[in-house]
């Protein structure tokens, strides 16, 4: 598994994606936080901020570190070189995982920042829902491994931009819905981790049997 | 080295099997069979990257079950169509599979990358020959004691592809490494393979010495009412004669009215796939 994760880190490494995905990240808070302050329509912004940060900027780190072309190394590279599948799948989801962690915190640190401005520092409640949100955004796009490389570019990118749509649009209702049946967030967080975590473990397993 | 046992794997219009297979120790195994006809699927399957249905499949002697990197550590890999980061230069990919297995040698690959002077810009920007010397060098690069070759040649040209097969005699020349490869190109096998494996519908006709496939098949041509006598595996109607192949020895045709040329094992796969089909080419 070390050595998966090596391997991993040093692709990551080769292909320089950080540094573009963090560009590509700012691009997409710009056109967040354009419309936000070109409308100026949805304040305050506690109740919306985080939660769609969070989501929103899992995306071009997964599309960037993660962008194969059309080379699907996760059903061709990767099983073809010495590691098992498991270590394969569960290799990927940790660096998945670590990048989520990443957003959450950036995402925060973000809130924060611009808070005096539109009022988006989230309250507790709200950071537990932006937690369970982005995980469940996580674990669904992670069943992408079982398409192929272009698909799977083209599925992130539609998911990105039906993201930014929709928080621009219907999110803080979606957000605010969410608030008013889960009160505390706490309840939201877990039941989305724990359904987070199902699908990843369904997932697993068909990765483990399936066709490569 | 590679034994096969009654690997069997099915889809909705297509069954491969049941196969069994021996690949020995210092062996060049070539896998022949047109298109569809489970080459890839059996090649697919003896990497692991396709559940069987049944069988079993054993490497060095131990199973993927529970020595799945440490068999893998031990072949290399290529697939038909490039399967590495396409935006990566080869020596960036170098880095990568360097830390993939633990007998990367350095040495073997750098003098392989300046024989066959690789450019240094992204795999996609490198001819498709190019591509796929660089595929031939990396799984040469590993110290691995089995090649599994998926159309390695396809796309190249005559002197690059003649370089390769050069290289893969001189890999298994120790005698202690085998190649197993798929290919459409025949005379390929007939310039290097040891043993042919004729694989058609799903089902392995013949796994033979290439030896033993030039003594048993022959082509014979004649008129047809010397050729309908026979018992030939395939016949094929010219305008002024026809052919069939012949498998047994020479000696039992000696009486009969028919001219003997050897079989090539294009010749071999033609005849059987066509089976008794005749068709009048003008």
């Amino acid at each position: 598994m070390s050595r998966f994760l090596k391997l991993e880190g040093q692709t990551i490494k080769e292909k320089g994606a950080i540094k573009k995905s963090l560009l590509i990240l700012l691009f997409y808070y710009a056109i967040y936080m354009g419309f936000l302050v070109f409308f100026n329509s949805i304040t305050p912004q506690s109740d919306v901020f985080f939660p769609t940060l969070s989501t929103l900027s899992l995306i071009p780190f997964l599309t960037t570190i993660f962008d194969d072309d059309n080379t699907s190394p996760l059903r061709r590279l990767l099983p073809s070189l010495p590691f098992t599948r498991s270590d394969i799948f569960l290799g990927r989801s940790m660096i998945k995982v670590f990048i989520w962690l990443s957003s959450l915190v950036i995402s925060y640190l973000f809130s924060l920042l611009v808070g005096p401005f539109i009022d988006s520092a989230p309250k507790l409640p709200i950071v537990y829902i932006g937690i369970g949100f982005s995980f469940l955004f996580l674990t669904i796009e992670h069943l992408s491994i079982h398409l192929k490389g272009r698909v799977t570019t083209l599925i992130r990118g539609g998911l990105a931009g039906g993201l930014l749509g929709m928080s621009m649009s219907s999110g803080m209702y979606l957000f605010q819905g969410i608030r008013e049946t889960f009160p505390s967030g706490y309840t939201f967080m877990f039941a989305s981790l724990i359904v987070g975590i199902l699908l990843t473990l369904i997932n697993m397993r068909i990765y483990q049997r399936r066709a490569l | 080295m590679l034994e096969i046992n009654q690997i069997e794997k099915s889809y909705p219009k297509f069954h491969l099997g049941p196969v069994d297979l021996t690949l020995p120790e210092g062996y060049i195994m070539g896998l022949v069979g047109e298109n569809g006809a489970g080459k890839s699927t059996l090649i697919y399957t003896i990497m692991n990257l396709l559940p069987p249905k049944s069988g079993e499949v054993s490497i060095f002697g131990m199973n993927y079950k529970e020595n799945e990197v440490l068999i893998k550590e031990h072949i290399g890999f290529i697939y038909e169509q490039s399967s590495f980061y396409e935006n990566l230069t080869p020596s960036s990919m170098a880095r990568l599979l360097r830390l993939s297995y633990k007998n990367w040698d350095d040495a073997t690959y750098r003098r392989l990358m300046e024989q066959f002077s690789i450019a240094e810009k992204p795999l996609k920007k490198l001819s498709k020959g190019q591509r796929a010397t660089y595929h031939f060098i990396a799984a040469l690069s590993h110290n691995a004691r089995l090649l599994i070759l998926d159309e390695p040649t396809s796309g190249l040209d005559p002197i690059v592809r003649r370089e390769l097969l050069d290289e893969l005699r001189r890999y298994v020349e120790p005698g202690n490494r085998s190649v197993l490869f798929s290919t459409h190109i025949t005379s390929d096998l007939e310039q290097v393979a040891d043993l042919i494996t004729f694989i058609h519908k799903g089902q392995v006709l013949f796994s033979k010495d290439v030896e033993e496939l030039r003594e048993s098949y022959h082509v014979v041509k004649g008129a047809k009412e010397a050729i309908d006598t026979l018992p030939l595996l395939g016949k094929q109607s010219k305008r002024t004669h026809v052919q069939g192949l012949y498998e047994g020895e020479r000696g039992d045709l000696a009486d009969a009215q028919v001219e003997l040329e050897p079989a090539s094992l294009e010749d071999i796969m033609f005849f059987m796939k066509r089976g008794d089909e005749h068709e009048q080419i003008s």
